[in-house]
């Protein structure tokens, strides 16, 4: 489909950006936003009761646990929305790329994750944070779980189809964590995708070394590079082509 | 007969779509789920805090109990969202069931599983005694809950990614469990007027009068202001 497209490589980042500004906008309409600064209100009203040694087990759990991963849920609802539609289709006839489609809906979903923790962190916290590490921590497992959401909604016919194979994949992205209970110092668990990625986020409160997060952070970069190419690809055999 | 026939259609537009059927028999592996959790959970957590997990068993039913309605709730809001899609509602606004008929059914078919389920969720549970008769008042309580979900879900979305925003936001309410730990005023004060905070209370104050009285208005007033909503927006019709 794209090598139909023109070339103009001025116009591509220019395409991305508008993309980027019609999903914000359609987000922000939706009352995504809206819903999580309501949450993130509530977050900040719990954590302020909180004492610092509670704060840094809780808050880098909850911010996994649902700012970082609203991606999943809400890229299904998003992209099987615009299938019914129609709006899918008429990707032929505009000069967007996939490649650009699903980075705009990946980066606009990852922006609320990082809006909504840097909130609640910035306020909420009053430890030392490396906002450094929370920042690469965040985007990369939001982009993870984003990507992941957009495979299984590029596989799903409806929006209720979705959420019946989205819950298969949240228990075993999720319930993984858990093991860092009991087995906090096996770095081996660290292959685990959601586990690399609440390590990045939790190594932002507890001051990770330096090497494993270079580590980590170089492994969920790979992994997501592999995960949107895998997307690009099923995507546009299974949804762009079909339409 | 004429309302048993569409509880059959609700049940088999239920089992048609396999999301509905995952959400609506959930209650039905939540609560051993949670029996399992806190049964490894709490030893384990006991090792590293000095308070007993024991003292908040009330919360925790009480956010167990919650989760119900709001799931069933969802799936209501999800079933009406897809008959408003399919045209369903305007077809039966026009037969002698009526619109509002349709509405009966599909809040009673929710209010009746939200009932049965509150029983078994208690029964598997077991953590914290109460009264058959509180608890059938907190079922009930419960019912208008699950039906008054089910609305505002309806009435805020208009597809169903504002359905699932919505969803999400009306998490919100089950904050309010948890505002007495809290000792906040003004959030208590904002928490009497969300139903969420009175299934607590009556479940911590087991009969007495006040929390019964309140949660019991609380409830009615949001169903009642929800239907009057619903029967003024005509549901997009």
């Amino acid at each position: 489909m794209t090598s139909h497209k023109p070339r103009t490589t001025g116009a591509q980042g220019q395409r991305l950006l508008s993309a980027l500004k019609a999903d914000v906008l359609f987000q922000f309409k939706q009352g995504f936003y809206f819903v999580y600064l309501i949450l993130s209100l509530f977050y900040l009203i719990i954590f302020h009761q909180l004492d610092n040694t509670w704060l840094s087990y809780v808050m880098p759990v909850v911010l996994f646990m649902d700012p970082s991963v609203l991606g999943l849920f809400f890229i299904g609802g998003i992209l099987l929305l615009e299938k019914e539609q129609g709006i899918l289709s008429l990707i032929y006839v505009t000069p967007l790329r996939v490649w650009e489609y699903i980075l705009s809906k990946v980066i606009s979903l990852c922006l609320i994750s990082l809006m909504a923790i840097l909130f609640i962190s910035l306020i909420a916290y009053k430890e030392a944070v490396n906002y450094v590490y929370l920042i690469i921590g965040v985007i990369l497992t939001s982009v993870f779980f984003t990507l992941i959401g957009f495979l299984v909604a590029t596989r799903s016919k409806s929006v209720n189809d979705f959420f019946v194979k989205i819950i298969p994949w949240m228990m075993v992205l999720i319930l993984p964590c858990l093991l860092l209970i009991f087995y906090p110092n096996m770095q081996v668990l660290g292959l685990i995708p959601s586990i690399a990625s609440l390590k990045l986020v939790w190594g932002a409160y507890h001051a990770i070394n330096f090497w494993e997060f270079i580590i980590l952070t170089l492994y969920m970069i790979v992994l997501n590079i592999f995960l949107l190419k895998y997307t690009y690809i099923v995507f546009q055999k299974k949804m762009v082509q079909e339409n | 007969m004429l309302k048993l026939i569409y509880f059959k259609s609700d049940l088999k537009q239920l089992f048609r779509e396999p999301m509905m059927t995952l959400l609506f028999f959930i209650p039905i592996i939540m609560a051993p789920l949670f029996k399992i959790i806190l049964a490894l959970g709490v030893p384990f957590l006991q090792r590293y805090v000095t308070f007993s997990v024991e003292a908040y068993h009330n919360y925790i039913l009480a956010f167990v109990l919650l989760m119900i309605p709001a799931m069933l709730g969802v799936v209501m809001g999800f079933m009406l969202l897809d008959d408003k899609d399919g045209k369903i509602i305007e077809l039966l606004s026009v037969t002698p069931f009526g619109r509002n008929g349709y509405l009966i059914v599909r809040l009673s078919f929710v209010a009746m599983a939200t009932l049965i389920y509150t029983f078994y969720t208690y029964l598997v549970m077991g953590l914290y005694i109460l009264p058959i008769l509180i608890l059938f008042f907190i079922g009930l309580l419960l019912c208008f809950y699950g039906a008054s979900i089910g609305m505002i879900f309806f009435n805020l979305a208009t597809d169903k990614v504002k359905g699932l925003t919505y969803a999400k936001g009306l998490n919100v309410m089950l904050f309010f469990i948890l505002v007495d730990l809290l000792h906040i005023p003004w959030l208590t004060f904002l928490a009497g007027f969300f139903p969420t905070y009175w299934i607590y209370r009556i479940i911590e104050n087991k009969g007495t009068t006040i929390p019964i009285v309140f949660g019991l208005t609380v409830h009615i007033v949001w169903f009642i202001i929800l239907l009057w909503i619903t029967d003024k927006r005509k549901i997009s019709i």
